[in-house]
């Protein structure tokens, strides 16, 4: 397994595919009004007026050169990745080193449907805290194959083992990185339950802010916050699972349809940008920018692909034996818990899987803390690592 | 409830209206390669090649004036509709009437991704065969309430129930039929089924090519012959990794319904998926694909179209016919049920099973065939209907 042909490179989209995505977005197909009037907003999907709203600032105040030049402050890398079986693809990743000799290297693991920039608001204070006292990080965030300018091989069974030995390898190998630290939610939490488990010499200390654990023990005996917690990963379970199913067992039909119209990109991830974060923090502007970069970079149909190649049964997911017992075998693990979560990480039901030495709940927040609670999911970062540090 | 403004329409969309579709097609942000190298093709969905293949032809050589032509062969008709809850929608349907006397009134149901022009290659036989000696049909053919041009109350609740309601109101009050014989697959299937337990004195003789019982691990393998074991894995893998669909629709319908409803590149590849698993791959062919996806495009009913699997059991105060169980148990009143069954069928009805449900009068075993057999085995479907309800209609 090798890597070759590292690159620095700059984020750019001409101004003539911009501008065709934003005419595409305008004359899309779009009803006059919702198919029928839903009894409670959200229940039947995304709103009708949240998504026309959505459109129309796509269509007029959205700007791309905003946001190119919010990643281009970052280091962008382009690397060739090969392994022993023959799997070959290109990486994406951000590298921001700190200018302070205790940085600690830290991975960031986003999921779908994150990019790795969903992290743009919190990795300058990682890496430049204004205070010595406080901790510093050389950042590294890469795109998840298939996802923005990270490739997929061509084999299926690429799958979450892959991923976790080629991020490790990316740290080790790639960067110089012998001990580091490792942060994750949705897929990027699985992966980093993996690189945990798999590479603990490595990755000596992980924080996740989701973790897949059966609820056990007293469930009468849980806290109001805790209990909360449980109930919406439950209806969440029960009403928003349907994209997960027809992505895992039909990832070609849904990702090349939806990747069709930026239209239907916006509307698909928006629904859960909405209904996964906190309503009061998410940021409409964030779910336009994710949309936009998912569609310049032509990478939605290879992004729903990661569902569909788990390591056991196609068709399970979660379910998988393998992943749902690992232990966390880093040094160090922690955990943060914000209410909008949508699966659910109980205090009692994570902590027999490693060394939790960290769990803090917080009062708002959801799926995507680095977009919607920068400075909570920052803050606990510091604590969590900094605490690590001897 | 009422029915008022019933006008003989014509189909008709411009050609700018076409142009535009076939451009959005032709300018589709399509990707050079598959997202991965299927082990089998069709194992992840919608295979690459052949939704290459859809696409070139829709840009090329796919005329919509022969669907237009085609669909105007028969009378098309729209009407209000007032339901007894004061739900108002605009019903399409086409009535064919025969030139027999004695011809049999016909209502036949198509489902979803289907449209009622899945039916057009079996209703002039139906209604004019070559010779006397075979039965005729009145032949009846509605939109389903929010697929083509029949729109969708505005109320979140209009369930199976209420559309069943209103069809057997079309047949009975609108159209003077007082008795009359159904056919139906997929939703149309269920509404049958419906009707029949419902108002089995008014559709007296119903026929259909899919049923539903409340679970496939229910039926005793020991009796089955070989193409029934067949069908019967088939109905289990369908059911294990093909309904991912419906999970998404019944929960989101919004989202995925004015996402795909964006592009008609979106509505192809999502249907011809559907279309391509569910019916015999030797006999469907790109066209009546792609005529599908003309139709519900240019009638921006897509979106309407997936609320049919959030709302089929919704608010239905007053009947426990509130959930896919309760209907899966249910009892087909009609005096005569016939079955036809297609090997390729998703919701599969081994004789065992329809027969427990109602007066299996006919059952005809196929050797070819799927969940669309008006399209992919429309002679077969014609001579099983004429051979059914000769014999069993009143």
């Amino acid at each position: 397994m090798s890597f070759s042909n590292l690159q620095r490179i700059s984020i750019h989209y001409d101004e003539a595919v911009v501008q065709n995505m934003i005419a595409m977005i305008k004359h899309a197909p779009f009803p006059s009004r919702a198919p029928i009037d839903a009894k409670e907003p959200w229940t039947l999907g995304i709103d009708y007026d949240y998504l026309r709203e959505l459109k129309h600032k796509f269509e007029t105040d959205w700007q791309w050169a905003r946001l190119e030049s919010e990643i281009n402050r970052f280091d962008n890398h382009l690397v060739e990745y090969s392994t022993s079986e023959g799997d070959q693809l290109e990486l994406h990743f951000i590298h921001q080193r700190s200018n302070r000799a205790d940085a600690i290297p830290l991975i960031l693991l986003h999921g779908w449907p994150g990019l790795f920039a969903d992290f743009r608001k919190v990795i300058e204070p990682l890496v430049n805290p204004s205070s010595p006292e406080v901790p510093a990080f050389h950042v590294v965030v890469p795109s998840l194959p298939g996802f923005f300018k990270s490739t997929l091989p061509r084999r299926e069974g690429w799958n979450l083992f892959d991923i976790a030995k080629l991020f490790n390898s990316l740290m080790t190998d790639l960067l110089g990185y012998k001990e580091y630290a490792g942060q994750g939610g949705d897929w990027g939490s699985m992966i980093a339950r993996i690189m945990s488990n798999k590479y603990p010499e490595s990755l000596t200390a992980v924080h996740f802010n989701m973790f897949i654990a059966t609820p056990s023990g007293n469930l009468s005996e849980l806290s109001e916050s805790q209990l909360r917690l449980l109930q919406r990963s439950k209806h969440i379970g029960e009403t928003g699972a349907g994209y997960r199913n027809i992505q895992k067992t039909k990832p070609f039909t849904i990702g090349i349809a939806i990747a069709s119209s930026p239209l239907a990109i916006l509307t698909y991830i928006g629904e859960k940008f909405h209904d996964w974060s906190d309503p009061a923090r998410v940021d409409p502007q964030d779910t336009i920018d994710i949309a936009a970069l998912y569609f310049l970079s032509g990478s939605f149909a290879t992004s729903v692909v990661i569902y569909s190649q788990t390591p056991k049964d196609a068709h399970k997911i979660y379910d998988t034996i393998d992943l749902l017992n690992l232990q966390v075998k880093s040094k160090a693990f922690g955990f943060s818990a914000f209410p909008y979560e949508i699966s659910v990480g109980l205090k009692d039901s994570i902590a027999p899987f490693g060394n939790l030495t960290f769990y803090k709940e917080h009062q708002g927040g959801g799926h995507f803390p680095a977009l919607d609670s920068p400075n909570e999911l920052i803050g606990d970062l510091r604590e969590f690592f900094g605490k690590k540090l001897d | 409830m009422s029915f008022s403004n019933l006008q003989k329409i014509t189909i008709h969309y411009d050609e700018t209206a076409v142009q535009s579709m076939v451009s959005m097609i032709k300018f589709a942000p399509f990707p050079s390669q598959a997202p991965i190298d299927a082990r089998e093709p069709w194992s992840l969905g919608v295979d690459y090649e052949y939704l290459r293949a859809l696409k070139n032809k829709f840009e090329t050589d796919w005329q919509w004036e022969r669907v237009e032509g085609g669909i105007n062969k028969f009378d098309s008709y729209s009407v209000d509709y007032t339901s007894p809850k004061g739900d108002q929608l605009e019903l399409h349907f086409i009535h064919q009437r025969s030139e027999r006397a004695d011809a049999i009134p016909l209502m036949l149901l198509h489902g979803w991704p289907g449209t009622v022009y899945d039916f057009h290659k079996v209703i002039e036989p139906l209604a004019n065969p070559s010779s006397d000696e075979l039965p005729a049909f009145h032949v009846v053919a509605p939109s389903l309430p929010g697929f083509f041009k029949s729109s969708l109350p505005r109320r979140d609740g209009w369930s199976l129930l209420d559309t069943a309601g209103l069809l057997n109101s079309l047949m009975t009050e609108l159209l003077g039929y007082k008795k009359y014989a159904g056919q139906g697959g997929d939703w149309g299937a269920m509404i049958a089924r419906i009707m029949s337990n419902i108002y089995p004195e008014s559709l007296v003789s119903v026929h259909l090519n899919a049923f539903d019982i409340p679970s496939l691990d229910d039926v005793d393998e020991s009796t089955l012959s070989e193409v029934e074991l067949r069908m019967l894995a088939r109905g289990k893998s369908i059911n294990e990794t093909g309904r991912g669909y419906g999970s998404l629709q019944s929960t989101k319908p919004f989202t995925i319904g004015l996402a795909i409803a964006s592009s008609p590149f979106a509505i192809l590849a999502y249907i011809a998926e559907k279309i391509h698993d569910w019916s015999d791959p030797a006999r469907i062919c790109l066209e009546d694909i792609i005529d599908t996806v003309a139709l519900y495009f240019l009638s921006s009913s897509f979106a309407t179209s997936v609320m049919s699997y959030n709302q089929a059991f919704k608010d239905v105060s007053g009947s426990n016919l509130n959930s896919f169980e309760s209907f899966s148990t249910l009892e087909v009143k009609s005096k005569t049920l016939g079955f036809s069954a297609f090997p390729y069928e998703i919701d599969i009805g081994l004789k065992q099973s329809v027969a427990a449900f109602g007066n299996l009068a006919y059952y005809k075993q196929h050797e070819a065939g799927g969940h669309f057999p008006a399209l992919d085995s429309s002679e077969e479907f014609v001579v099983d209907l004429r051979e059914f309800f000769a014999r069993n209609f009143d």
